[in-house]
């Protein structure tokens, strides 16, 4: 069970790899791609600016780095779809990164871009991104008879759903999911919404904008409904606020508040997933490392064979935020059994 | 000659084929108001539809999913009208895909060549294919991942935009020539659309595909868990996959505004129902629509009489 830490400079590898990243994933944003489409066309599901590195001697020297640690890189190539003269853009730039650069394995989502890599017979492994939408074993397997070596499961799965597909498909293909920050209020490659920063994410706007609730029929709700659904409403934005990272905040020893799957870690561990994902590229140096070493820390604890109830009890002590934990709203995955 | 379908999502509804196919007003209040709007702009663009095709099922929602019987009932109430059936189904878990089974099965059995599966999950697309080989899929809405964000569309598709930064917003994977060919090794010969706020930049007829666009209701974002599936719940157990769904968004409907654009697009109308929000094309988008259909060759127009869900 390899921890994935996001990665956005060279600079962070040492740290990262001293603190127990396995993997590192990042993205890359040629200028020339900026100037054919501006900063409107992502070529990945992050923004161009902060998010990504923006040459590629800046990823070969990251992955010089990280394979000077023994740590395989990820590239995103994950926007939810590119048309024609995208994949060939794409394309050139898969050629170049996994060849001169040495990626370990690409990210991707779009069907054209999974067979355009197959077409170009590059020797790399392919990550179904989660933004592909994964969500059974169907289309599981669907993406491994096209070539895939691991699917990163969207967030939506519940521990339940994921114990039963790693049962039946886990010895065929790698499964990796997401145990820490950033959480998604829609199924995820399902909103069709950008995160741009002139307006920001559409499920962080809702919770800020006026609303008038109708019954079906279109009659306007009487007064006892009309308050249950204030309440109910009221709870929604509360969700939608633990969702988006609990507005940004930190704890008081410095963790970030946000989507958080620790306490599932033991069941992931005994699941045979392959690879827990650390979301934030986007994130500050210092986020990305107080995030890893909170992941290590609970990994570790597993590995030494603390029991389930332990080790969950342990990431709450080091969340140090259990009215937080109580509402299952910052969980990833509820239900434990 | 465009064929025109038109959207059935509930099994009760099938009661009320009739008024569907007049695209009356249905509703009260402002969801009345947007279906006397819908009608008024679609015969003002295309003049009165013909429909020939009943769209039934749902794209967004595996625990809405007709039954077997409800799906027959379906089928019988289109053929009694002369229409044929295309059932829409949505993005699965495992749960779903076991749901869909029963219902492919009776509409194999049919041996009707004109029946359609509008799929929207790859995995329900090889189940399909691998099981079911004699039904013909179509490649719903959903699996077109173009910009669907009014906030902004409008804003990155303006005129001094770069070229290729407006062809990319306009266009889908079904521009790529190598996703066409696939599409075609997995007997995919049309594939649907929304009608967006930037525009369709893509030659349908050069494609040698057929394709179809969904008015007057666009969708912009789903996803599984559901705000008003958990109304009724405890705190603790609201907004949770695993929890209780009792169809509340089969009661309800919520309308919100968006008023803090920095654009100065304020007023701009957002419509939730179940887990699904969607936007609502007025009339120019309605104009615009048939011009697209014309200039872009599209084949087919799937009118929604109201939010399909």
């Amino acid at each position: 069970m390899k921890i994935l830490a996001p990665i956005s400079s060279a600079d962070e590898v040492e740290m990262l790899a001293e603190n127990g990243a396995d993997e590192l994933y990042c993205g890359v944003v040629p200028p020339e791609w900026t100037g054919e489409y501006s900063g409107a066309i992502w070529l990945n599901r992050r923004s161009p600016a902060g998010a990504n590195l923006a040459t590629y001697e800046s990823l070969a020297d990251l992955v010089r780095r990280a394979h000077g640690y023994g740590l395989p890189v990820s590239l995103t190539l994950n926007a939810p779809c590119y048309n024609e003269r995208q994949l060939q853009s794409i394309g050139a730039l898969a050629k170049k990164v996994t060849g001169e650069v040495g990626v370990d394995a690409l990210i991707v989502s779009d069907i054209g871009l999974l067979l355009t890599l197959a077409e170009l017979k590059l020797e790399t492994r392919i990550h179904i991104s989660s933004i592909a939408s994964t969500l059974n074993r169907e289309a599981v397997e669907f993406y491994r008879e096209l070539g895939a070596s691991r699917v990163i499961l969207p967030r939506s799965w519940s521990l339940r759903e994921i114990g039963d597909l790693a049962a039946v498909i886990g010895d065929r293909i790698e499964l990796e999911v997401f145990v820490l920050n950033d959480g998604c209020a829609f199924e995820e490659g399902l909103c069709h919404t950008t995160h741009h920063h002139q307006v920001g994410a559409f499920c962080g706007n809702i919770g800020q904008w006026s609303y008038e609730a109708y019954g079906d029929d279109g009659r306007r709700l009487g007064a006892g409904e009309r308050d249950v659904m204030t309440a109910h409403m009221d709870s929604y934005r509360e969700w939608l606020w633990y969702v988006n990272g609990c507005g940004g905040s930190v704890s008081p020893e410095g963790l970030p508040c946000g989507p958080c799957g620790l306490c599932a870690i033991s069941a992931f561990s005994r699941m045979g997933i392959a690879a827990l994902k650390i979301a934030g590229r986007e994130g500050s140096a210092m986020r990305k490392l107080i995030s890893l070493r909170l992941v290590k820390t609970v990994v570790d604890l597993v590995r030494s064979g603390a029991s389930p109830e332990e080790v969950a009890a342990r990431a709450r002590r080091m969340r140090n935020a259990p009215q937080m934990c109580d509402t299952g709203y910052m969980c990833y995955y509820r239900n434990l059994g | 000659m465009v064929e025109w379908a038109f959207v059935c999502s509930r099994p009760q509804d099938l009661s009320e084929l009739d008024a569907c196919l007049n695209l009356e007003t249905t509703r009260a209040g402002r969801l009345g108001e947007l279906q006397s709007e819908a009608r008024e702009a679609t015969f003002a663009a295309f003049g009165p539809p013909r429909f020939t095709r009943l769209y039934y099922g749902i794209e967004f929602c595996e625990r809405l999913l007709p039954t077997g019987p409800q799906t027959r009932r379906a089928y019988e109430a289109a053929a009694a009208r002369r229409l044929h059936l295309s059932l829409l189904t949505p993005y699965a878990t495992d749960s779903g895909l076991d749901r869909l089974r029963p219902i492919f099965a009776w509409l194999a059995a049919l041996n009707d060549t004109t029946i359609e599966v509008v799929v929207n999950d790859w995995g329900v697309l090889r189940l399909l294919r691998r099981e079911f080989p004699g039904l013909h899929p179509v490649l719903g809405r959903l699996m077109n991942r173009m910009l669907r964000d009014p906030r902004i569309a409008g804003r990155f598709a303006m005129p001094q935009a770069p070229p290729a930064a407006l062809q990319a917003l306009r266009q889908s994977a079904a521009s790529a020539a190598v996703f066409r060919r696939f599409l075609g090794r997995l007997g995919v010969t049309t594939v649907e659309f929304d009608n967006v706020f930037q525009g369709l930049d893509m030659d349908f007829r050069e494609f040698g595909l057929s394709a179809s666009l969904y008015i007057p209701y666009g969708y912009v974002a789903t996803g599984r868990v559901c705000a008003i599936g958990s109304l009724r719940l405890d705190g603790r157990h609201k907004f949770d996959v695993e929890s209780v769904c009792r169809k509340e968004c089969r009661l309800y409907a919520l309308r919100f505004e968006y008023s803090d654009s920095p654009f100065g697009n304020r007023g701009q109308e957002f419509f939730e129902q179940g887990n699904t929000y969607f936007y609502f094309q007025d009339r120019e988008m309605i104009a615009s629509s048939a011009r697209t259909v014309e200039r872009l060759g599209i084949s087919r127009v799937v009118y929604q009489p109201r939010l399909p869900m």
